[in-house]
């Protein structure tokens, strides 16, 4: 394992730990769907039904099965994530590129983006954006996407300007090289640990904030479950079957804390 | 005074950026994806049953949505930079006072949670960074990332189970009595203390491990006086530089404990204002947090100045 060697001793398990949650999570995401019955079937004869053969674990207040709905609810928060951080890396890495690259005017109008978009506190932003257009799939990852590139955007500038100025990228330019040749080989290489450590932190956030959005309604349309909206949903259930929202709950913080555990002793790791 | 100034520029910058945005953002969402803005006022206002064509034309010409989209901009963005906020679509109500009446609760709640951060995250951090890399300090990291992992909201409702559910101590929500206040502020504070309790602890690692601190400690001054004369001056610095960073946590965390809670606050406001495209309400109430947060960093900036005089003019130390 070429990664681990740049992981301390110390926190080596930590990290197998997480990472090994955060797989058993995406396996359960990813073929969990197809063992468990729709999730959106509701079956009012039988509400808060106790686990069983039928239902894994019980089912809501609409006799949907939970088991059902954790999964697919999983793979759902789970894709959004992978979407709205693929996105707002690559935003975030190109506009960083040009911006320490060329300087200038381009540098400063790209800035006062980055400035402007992180002037606003947390998910003010994406709550505005997804909330106003009525939620939805495209709305979620479209708000979150546009508020999270800030971060990928700044490292790329600072390590792309840092590198721009060392004497073998001055050779390179002085060679005839391309600016493009050299982005890829010189400087790409230098940002991509960087990114995909802060990637991994913000795999952790978004899933929190995609949750905190479905909580407060503006998520997927219903019936599709998401992690934070089946928490809403099964709220007004919390004194007779406080299990229905512990489950959920217990999902979201586990695979959160699981990102945690991978992503912040890689990231102590490249501050050394 | 150099260093003043742009300090003042910059967030002056960020704080009209961040009107600008909400006035358009809300104007142009609204305008490209909604249906017809007057039906869904009507409907508001007066119900699915009670609407009709003749009352949704009335509201039409009432709320001024017969002129050109370009028109009701300017206009939309006039008011804003006048501060005239206009009044709620559904309600009516002057946005001002909503804002005001809303306000008062966030403030009241969001101190509460401060306090109970710093309650928790000072002597917490202090420990943790006197013992640094101890068996204390490395449970104390793993219990903050868990902390930090588990989203508001589920604190909240844990806290409910508990002490509201089990043991019947406290209320579950509204907002009567300063009993009220407990849950939601409790449920902020100890989000906010899990990450704060890091940065103290990292603060107090950095001052100890300084000449000047080391030099105090040679000449004899116990630790206790070394740390109380020397060192919580010097950590503070990056510490209420955190804080800053904290409002933002705390005014994200705010929509979601006030919306469990049903704290009748800024961010339930804006909440409920986008759930009934009651735009003026969503306007005035992102503007205030908006210019709440760019205030907060403006003040953290200029507090650090004070205490941290190598800041005060940069070229003069070089």
């Amino acid at each position: 394992m070429k990664v681990m060697a740049y992981i301390p001793e110390s926190s080596r398990l930590q990290v197998a730990t997480g990472a090994f949650i955060l797989l058993s999570v995406a396996l359960l995401s990813m073929i969990g769907p197809h063992l468990t019955p729709d999730p959106s079937t509701q079956n009012l004869s039988s509400v808060f039904a106790d686990p069983s053969s039928e239902y894994l674990l019980g089912s809501d207040h609409l006799g949907r099965s939970v088991a059902a709905r954790l999964v697919r609810g999983g793979a759902n928060s789970l894709f959004n994530t992978l979407l709205c951080v693929i996105g707002s890396v690559l935003i975030g890495v190109f506009l960083g590129l040009f911006s320490g690259w060329y300087g200038g005017f381009i540098d400063a109008t790209i800035m006062r983006l980055v400035d402007i978009t992180m002037s606003f506190p947390g998910i003010l932003l994406a709550l505005l954006i997804a909330g106003l257009i009525g939620g939805g799939q495209i709305a979620v990852v479209g708000a979150l996407t546009i508020t999270g590139w800030p971060d990928y955007c700044r490292i790329t500038r600072a390590i792309t300007q840092n590198v721009k100025s060392r004497p073998y990228v001055e050779a390179g330019v002085l060679a005839g090289f391309s600016g493009r040749f050299i982005l890829r080989k010189y400087i790409f290489i230098e940002i991509l640990p960087q990114i995909a450590v802060l990637a991994t932190l913000g795999f952790g956030r978004t899933i929190l904030n995609i949750s905190s959005l479905g909580f407060l309604g503006i998520g997927l349309a219903p019936p599709e479950p998401e992690w934070g909206a089946m928490i809403a949903e099964s709220l007004p259930y919390l004194r007779q079957s406080p299990y229905l929202v512990l489950a959920p709950a217990a999902a979201v913080s586990i695979t959160v804390f699981s990102f945690l555990l991978v992503g912040q002793p890689l990231a102590r790791a490249l501050k050394k | 005074m150099g260093e003043i100034a742009r300090i003042l520029r910059t967030h002056l910058f960020h704080g009209v950026a961040v009107g600008l945005v909400v006035a358009s953002l809300s104007f142009v969402v609204v305008n490209l994806t909604r249906g017809d803005t007057a039906l869904e006022i009507a409907i508001a206002r007066h119900g699915t049953a009670l609407t009709n064509e003749a009352l949704v034309e009335q509201i039409r010409i009432e709320e001024k949505l017969d002129q050109s989209l370009w028109i009701q901009y300017t206009r939309w963005i006039g008011h804003a930079f006048t501060f005239d906020l206009g009044r709620s679509l559904v309600s009516k109500e002057k946005v001002a006072d909503l804002l005001w009446y809303h306000f008062r609760h966030t403030l009241v709640l969001s101190v509460a949670a401060m306090l109970i951060s710093l309650v928790i995250a000072l002597p917490w951090g202090i420990f943790c960074g006197i013992f640094p890399g101890g068996s204390f300090d490395n449970i104390s990291g793993l219990v903050s990332s868990a902390l930090v992992a588990v989203p508001h909201f589920v604190t909240g409702i844990l806290l409910i189970l508990a002490l509201s559910i089990k043991l019947q101590w406290l209320p579950v929500a509204g907002f009567f009595t300063s009993r009220h206040l407990i849950l939601p502020a409790a449920t902020l504070g100890i989000g906010l203390a899990a990450f704060s309790s890091r940065v103290v602890a990292t603060a107090i690692v950095d001052v100890r491990g300084a000449l000047f601190y080391q030099f105090a400690r040679m000449k004899g001054l116990a630790e206790a006086r070394v740390l109380l004369g020397h060192g919580i001056k010097n950590a503070s610095i990056p510490v209420i530089t955190f804080i800053g960073l904290q409002t933002a946590h705390l005014l994200d965390g705010v929509v979601v404990v006030e919306t469990l809670f049903a704290w009748p606050g800024i961010g339930k406001l804006i909440l409920d204002s986008i759930l009934a495209r009651d735009i003026p309400v969503v306007q005035g109430a992102g503007l205030l947090i908006g210019l709440m947060y760019v205030a907060v960093n403006a003040s953290v900036d200029l507090i650090c100045i004070v205490l941290d005089p190598c800041r005060r003019d940069p070229e003069a130390i070089r």
